[in-house]
């Protein structure tokens, strides 16, 4: 069971997403293109701080949706989910597991970012009743990510893909620019050099 | 020795640009760019006196106006290019390419417009009083390009004042090829205008790239401007092409571990072949690898003996393991964590180990 870091045995939920196997599987080969323009024209709107940070990059997401996110750490207990997005009226919540690297963590993060930016809605696997008596603290219309949907392997493909992206580019090296160049001039300079690099 | 440096230079930046090409394929930027230096390549190739020879034989100086055309392409992919670096490649895109096709279909015109081209190589000394068509050929093939290889040339010169490294040592050797380019195309509308002048012009045949100064403006100093041009461009990936081995190092020193968390809890594998580069790859293994170490109950403040230990053992960590831990866990530091579990893990006696799970 995934628990709320610091409070031991709080309930949280019973299952967020099913384990994404997809050796074997077929996967459609558009997924990978869709997966790589979405996060290129994302990254154009919402280009990765530097030095790199997932809050501050989640700052800038929040800013350019108009939309909170809020960030939650979670006790990971082994075979559950180690990450999970959760929908609400007014904002989203993205879990992560608590006992693991800021990499790591910044890994499952951006994975559930792209489940919430794609929308995944997943496949409905539990009736409302079954739902209701796993999670009774929780309100069933209001999941749209965990306990009554479990993603499909293509959504889990499509959202590890973009997740592997972003993280390509917040880990990428900085532009080869002096230090404190700014202007217009050195925005050029900055994408003149990932056009080369 | 003009064959041999125009297919050097030629297939040298043809090369370059496939690469290019394969890269804007997977990444979406540089498309201009790939553009740019193949058709900068085929243009050599169809203009070395060899080829040119061969293109007569089917239209007189066809060579000279392929060569051409090609270059005008190479100038478009400028502009586009020029436009992506500005931010603005998706604006007037049709407007970019309408431009191109009518200078395109007026070279073309005024070419086949033009009475009495010679065969081998398309030297039009003679024709230009003769056939004002060419004297349109020259003004609109002069301008285009150089209006091309002025927007770069600017973009250049913004990019050494802003860059460092190897960004802008390429930036600097680009802009050199401009002025071999700029220098060029002046040496062709100071050849035209005194063609035009002389009563009786001759057509000038070098016997080599530099043998006279107007060999060196016609022929020797394009190949120079079109070498550095491609030099300038690829300097500034040398920096990415060591990070990508240096990123093929470690995952291979990774990979034994790897290969044992992947048998052993199968459902962290998510992308079978869908990285397409280097970090991308490592970016995989080591959410994989992580993935694993997360099941397997091990956590960042573990040793990485104790690590090892534990995934050997097929048992959890024991409470009172090591919190010698890496507090730094940026990118570098979460590589030398993996690798420390991986060497640790290599160096564990194989006895009693448990079989994979599932």
């Amino acid at each position: 069971m995934l628990g709320v870091a610091g409070a031991p045995g709080t309930p949280w939920c019973d299952r967020l997403v099913l384990p994404p196997i997809v050796s074997g599987g077929v996967i459609d080969p558009s997924l990978r293109t869709r997966a790589r323009r979405r996060v290129r024209g994302l990254l154009r709107e919402v280009p990765p701080p530097r030095p790199w940070s997932m809050n501050d990059w989640i700052d800038r997401l929040e800013r350019h949706r108009g939309r909170d996110i809020d960030l939650l750490a979670v006790r990971y207990a082994p075979g559950r989910p180690s990450g999970a997005w959760q929908r609400h009226d007014s904002y989203d919540l993205v879990a992560y597991a608590a006992g693991t690297s800021t990499l790591h963590q910044d890994h499952i993060i951006a994975h559930e970012i792209a489940h919430l930016l794609c929308e995944h809605r997943g496949e409905c696997v539990l009736s409302e009743a079954e739902a209701a008596r796993l999670a009774p603290d929780l309100s069933a219309h209001l999941l749209s990510h965990l306990l009554t949907r479990v993603t499909t392997d293509s959504d889990e493909y499509e959202a590890e893909l973009m997740a592997v992206l972003l993280m390509s580019a917040a880990t990428a090296d900085e532009a080869p620019l002096r230090p404190g160049a700014s202007g217009p001039a050195a925005d050029r300079a900055r994408r003149f050099a990932s056009v080369l690099g | 020795m003009i064959d041999a440096l125009f297919f050097g230079v030629g297939l040298f930046a043809v090369a370059i640009g496939i690469w290019r090409a394969l890269r804007a394929r997977r990444t979406g930027a540089g498309r201009g760019l790939a553009i740019s230096l193949i058709a900068l390549g085929l243009a050599f190739c169809l203009l070395a006196d060899s080829a040119q020879a061969v293109e007569s034989e089917i239209y007189p100086s066809l060579g000279r106006l392929l060569s051409n055309l090609a270059t005008m392409i190479a100038a478009y992919g400028i502009s586009v290019t020029v436009a992506e670096i500005g931010g603005v490649a998706h604006r007037r895109r049709r407007t970019r390419l309408g431009v191109l096709l009518t200078a395109l279909v007026i070279l073309t015109a005024s070419f086949f417009a033009t009475r009495g081209l010679p065969t081998g190589v398309g030297l039009f000394d003679e024709l230009y009083r003769s056939n004002p068509t060419l004297i349109a050929y020259i003004v609109v093939y002069t301008g285009y390009l150089g209006f091309a290889v002025g927007e770069i040339a600017v973009v250049s010169v913004g990019a050494v004042r802003a860059g460092t490294g190897a960004f802008r040592a390429g930036m600097g050797v680009l802009f050199v090829g401009c002025l071999f380019a700029f220098a060029y195309l002046a040496g062709k509308i100071v050849d035209l205008v005194r063609n035009v002048a002389d009563a009786h012009p001759v057509a000038h045949v070098c016997p080599g790239a530099f043998a006279t100064p107007d060999c060196s403006l016609a022929v020797g100093f394009p190949a120079i401007s079109v070498l550095l041009l491609v030099v300038g461009l690829t300097l500034p990936a040398l920096p990415a092409a060591g990070r990508s081995v240096r990123d093929a190092r470690t995952r291979a020193a990774l990979r034994p571990l790897h290969a044992h968390v992947v048998a052993r809890y199968p459902e962290v594998v998510r992308l079978d072949g869908a990285a397409t580069n280097s970090r991308e790859r490592l970016l995989t293994v080591m959410s994989e690898i992580n993935d694993g170490l997360l099941l397997a109950g091990v956590g960042p403040q573990l040793s990485p003996s104790a690590a090892a230990r534990v995934l050997r053992s097929g048992e959890g960590p024991s409470r009172d393991e090591g919190e010698a831990g890496l507090a730094d866990t940026a990118f570098a530091a979460e590589v030398a964590r993996l690798r420390a579990i991986a060497q640790a893990f290599r160096a564990e006696p194989t006895t009693g180990a448990a079989s994979p799970a599932r």
